[in-house]
């Protein structure tokens, strides 16, 4: 059974749950939001041609060309010459539709439940935007219970923390005690691939013909937090085991602290990869801050990307960076706040031997912002961003200016201008982009989303790859927000803040 | 002539009528027609009648024969809220007391100078000082305000304020102590809450006390509109001035009880819009009570510029926190594991123009909400930038190195997220594989050979097949 057919199954049997508790229940409260986009965009890669050796022709310096101009490169014993040219301008245009729905107040008290679910698709003509095969997924359905001490939920559910997003078709158990200070969970099923609602089984990932699993991970976690009187602290389990072989597939472990030194405000986390034996992601900050003059935050960060064992690249040892940054933002004045912020890091030893490829070993960033907002209707910003790093950086800078003319209506206009030169690569590109945006609360429960941006781009090479083209951008979103009684057991209070009054 | 003698007339009555105003009344003149006191002021003997007498009463000798005819309209009952009674005075003295006991010798003229000083009822009822005794019982003389029905609102106005209001925290906490000090450290109630009855009523505390209802000093007291003439503010307490007081005045020994003396549900959900019962603990917002202290939503301390991408770590650490204020919806306004939106989110707009230095720092994994295969891989190769199969050595993608194919393990290891994005797998096994290819081993330093071989034997077997290094 193909991923979506479960997808579409599953959500039928949940409206099919949620007809009978309306009917149940006296009066089922529930809330919809529907988002839809449409956005038409244009990109141009790159194109690999070839000549044969023979047309190749050579420049004073031995160099070697296509007639028309491209550098090729031509192995030894090759008869072919290899080069690649400016592709074709690419439009894509995709429409994406989601629909979030919950429900309560469904005859038992405490129960509640949740579909969210997304289709896509792209009617452009020459280019696929990802995630539109297949066309629907379920992102979550479930149903949950929830008392003061336990919240039981079953089906579809993610769960966003320090692992990224857990996926899973199954059970979460949860339960709570001293007042909501020390909680713990478990949960468990068979788990969906990361960054997407689509199983690691679907054809859909594999988009270079790899391996692919032949069934889902079984998902096996374990969650306990606790405020104490000086920190709140968690800590995270989590192992997949692939079925079919019995291996993992992941196991990872993983703490953070949020607490309070004096004046200073410290967090920090870390995990661990428990399937490889090594040391993960961490982070420590601390921030302090003057009340609203000035805030002040250092910390240190160590980044190591992270593989799934399901594929072999973690066995290829990638080594984690180390980052140190601070950042400083002002704002003694009323109507200017100011912002900066700096971070240095540093690669770990590769252990390579073959000092062929010369690499940056550390990278830099840099990011300036300023934002003047003379009264409740404009706002003018502008920032610098440089980043020196390995593989790719960027420097520039963009501005914008925003006015909201009424509370349901905010206008903009954007500018920015940058170069980013990549390393690996003989292109050394400018960009330049200037648009404006249109956001409308047409009514308290729709909103309107325009965008509209040219891009200019410059492929600086010292050959016929040379590319300077332009393409104008578009999107358009719409967002309708219902709700069964938009004030019922709602705080009057709660109707009153302003950002709750038009539809998010 | 017959006009001229009437205004002489006219002129000589007002001349003769005036020395029988009140203030030049001749008590002791009257003394000697009437030697009792009772005699005129016959509301001492029972309570409830007239205490002074009637213009009739006057008149029987005051009629313009037996004695001059008076122009005096009655004496208007006192506006007062004193709860005194000559009866219950007498009956209490025994029939010992006797009216000069408090009200002194009768001499001279005027009708009011005999009314006792408050210092004369404190002699009898052992109150060392009238007024500014911070044990000063009130009640025992004074009506409660809602009572004292004869007093205008200007009256109440004019009541000065007791010494012990001026002490420092006295509005604050201050009186709350006091009280609960007269009640012996128990909870006041209506005896400790009686001497401020007579100055104030429910209305008056309910200015900061939105838990009034609830609170028995307050709820013995009666309803007094006039009591709002005396007008007060509540002041931040100094614990919320304290650093952090934001984030830490969940848990960090404040009661709720403490909160409900200011604020109502209402002033919690305007922050807690996403967890409404965090204000079970305290009242709704209801005609018998005021709406309570309201207060500003603001960021807390932690969000500083640029906590937009940072707030990670802390966002994991204490979701409580963040649910304080946030709806989970909120979050997946961005955080989506699905992140190909029609519509811009989470980046910058004409971010897909210059991702790829944010791909290589990697400041956020893009691998949380974008699957490598199905989000980057797809787009590359449509880009013409994933390899080609046929042509590995020739292709020279990265022109920017001559030598990068020989030469990438540096580059490999530092962004292998980003090779990942373009390459497949068997891209890197053509080379580095123990079973096919040219045997060149992927391993780097700290690879734990026999952790992996036993958590995940089948990934070994891609490279190594089944003869797995160190294991039988």
């Amino acid at each position: 059974m193909t991923n979506c057919r479960r997808g579409r199954r599953a959500l039928f049997a949940i409206v099919l749950l949620l007809a009978g508790g309306s009917t149940a229940a006296a009066s089922p409260d529930w809330s919809v939001r529907w988002h839809s986009a449409a956005r038409t965009t244009e990109f141009r890669g790159v194109e690999l041609d070839s000549i044969p050796v023979a047309d190749a022709v050579a420049d004073a310096d031995g160099r070697l060309f296509t007639p028309d101009g491209y550098a090729v490169r031509c192995p030894a014993g090759s008869a072919w010459c290899y080069f690649y040219r400016a592709g074709d301008v690419e439009r894509s245009s995709p429409i994406t539709s989601e629909l979030d729905v919950s429900a309560w107040r469904l005859g038992v008290p405490g129960l509640r439940a949740k579909v969210s679910a997304r289709a896509a698709g792209d009617p452009g003509d020459t280019a696929v935007w990802p995630g539109t095969d297949p066309a629907f997924r379920l992102r979550e359905g479930y149903l949950e219970w929830a008392h003061e001490f336990v919240e039981i939920r079953g089906g579809r559910q993610f769960d966003p923390g320090r692992f990224g997003f857990i996926q899973w078709d199954g059970g979460r158990l949860r339960v709570q005690g001293w007042n909501g200070r020390a909680s713990a969970a478990v949960y468990g099923g068979l788990g969906l691939a990361r960054g997407t609602s689509l199983s690691a089984t679907d054809p859909a990932l594999d988009v270079l013909d790899e391996f692919r699993p032949a069934d889902r991970q079984r998902v096996l976690g374990f969650e306990a937090a606790g405020v104490l009187p000086c920190a709140n602290v968690r800590a995270q389990y989590l192992r997949e085991i692939d079925p079919r072989a019995e291996d993992f597939v992941t196991e990872r472990f993983g703490a953070e602290l949020d607490t309070r030194v004096g004046p200073v405000t410290v967090n920090a986390g870390s995990d661990w990869d428990l399937a490889f034996g090594e040391w993960g992601t961490a982070e420590i900050d601390a921030t302090w801050r003057a009340h609203r003059l000035a805030a002040v935050s250092a910390g240190a960060r160590r980044y190591r990307p992270f593989f799934d064992l399901w594929t072999v690249w973690g066995a290829f040892s990638p080594v984690p960076y180390k980052a140190t940054h601070a950042s400083l933002a002002l704002g003694p004045w009323r109507t200017l706040t100011a912002n900066g912020r700096f971070e240095h890091w540093t690669w770990d030893d590769t252990g390579t031997t073959i000092p062929l490829v010369v690499t940056e070993d550390d990278g830099k960033r840099f990011e300036g912002r300023l934002a003047w907002r003379p009264d409740d209707r404009w706002t003018v910003t502008g920032g610098l961003q440089r980043v020196e790093n390995a593989g790719a950086s960027i420097w520039g800078g963009d501005g914008s200016v925003g006015y909201r003319p009424a509370e349901t209506l905010d206008l903009s206009l954007d500018f920015g201008r940058w170069d980013r030169p990549i390393e690996l690569r003989y292109d050394d590109a400018e960009l330049t982009t200037w648009g404006g945006s249109v956001r409308w609360a047409a009514a308290p429960a729709v909103r309107f989303d325009l965008a509209l941006r040219h891009l200019d781009e410059v492929r600086d090479r010292p050959d016929a790859s040379r590319v300077d083209w332009g393409t104008w951008n578009a999107s358009l979103g719409l967002t309708v927000q219902l709700d069964s009684d938009r004030t019922r057991g709602v705080p009057p209070a709660v109707l009153r803040i302003p950002e709750r009054q038009v539809p998010r | 002539m017959r006009t001229a003698m009437r205004i002489l007339l006219a002129c000589l009555f007002v001349t003769v009528a005036a020395p029988i105003a009140r203030a030049e009344f001749d008590h002791e003149f009257h003394l000697d027609f009437f030697p009792e006191c009772e005699a005129c002021h016959r509301g001492v003997e029972q309570a409830g009648t007239a205490m002074f007498p009637s213009p009739d009463q006057c008149r029987a000798c005051h009629d313009g024969d037996t004695a001059d005819e008076i122009d005096w309209a009655g004496r208007q009952p006192s506006r007062t809220n004193l709860k005194f009674t000559h009866p219950q005075h007498q009956e209490d003295s025994g029939d010992a007391a006797t009216c000069t006991d408090c009200h002194g010798p009768v001499s001279g003229k005027g009708s009011t100078n005999f009314r006792p000083a408050a210092s004369r009822c404190a002699d009898c009822h052992d109150v060392e000082e009238h007024f500014d005794s911070a044990e000063a019982d009130c009640a025992m003389c004074h009506l409660p305000l809602w009572k004292a029905t004869s007093l205008t609102r200007e009256d109440v106005a004019a009541f000065d304020p007791p010494a012990t209001h001026a002490e420092d925290g006295f509005a604050q906490g201050g009186h709350g102590a006091w009280m609960r000090e007269a009640a012996g450290g128990e909870m006041p109630g209506a005896k400790e809450s009686a001497s401020c009855a007579v100055c104030h009523a429910k209305e008056f505390c309910s200015q900061c006390h939105v838990n009034g209802p609830e609170t028995p000093a307050i709820a013995a007291l009666g309803s007094d509109p006039r009591s709002l003439v005396n007008q007060t503010w509540l002041a931040v307490p100094s614990s919320h001035q304290a650093d952090r007081f934001l984030e830490a005045h969940g848990h960090d020994g404040f009661s709720t009880n403490q909160c409900a003396t200011c604020h109502t549900r209402e002033s919690c959900w305007v922050c807690h819009a996403a967890t409404p019962a965090v204000a079970n603990g305290l009242f709704g917002a209801s005609p018998d009570r005021g709406v309570g202290a309201q207060p500003t939503r603001h960021k807390p301390d932690s969000h500083v510029p640029g906590f937009g991408t940072s707030h990670g770590p802390l966002a994991t650490a204490a979701p409580q926190n963040c649910a304080a204020c946030h709806d989970r919806s909120e979050c997946l306004d961005c955080h989506r594991p699905e992140g190909s939106s029609a519509s811009p989110g989470f980046h910058p707009a004409g971010f897909l123009a210059r991702h790829p230095v944010e791909a290589y720092a990697r400041e956020t994994s893009c691998a949380e909400c974008h699957h490598p295969r199905e989000f980057c891989a797809s787009c590359h190769e449509q880009s013409g930038l994933t390899r080609q199969r046929d042509s590995l050595l020739g292709a020279g993608f990265h022109d920017g190195q001559r030598t990068f194919l020989f030469g990438h393990g540096d580059a490999a290891r530092r962004h292998l997220e980003s090779c990942v994005s373009c390459h497949a797998e068997s891209d890197c096994l053509t080379c580095h594989s123990a079973r096919q290819g040219r045997g060149f081993n992927p391993h780097g330093p700290g690879f734990d050979a026999a952790r992996l071989a036993e958590k995940a034997p089948q990934m070994c077997t891609v490279c190594h097949g089944l003869a797995i290094p160190g294991r039988q």
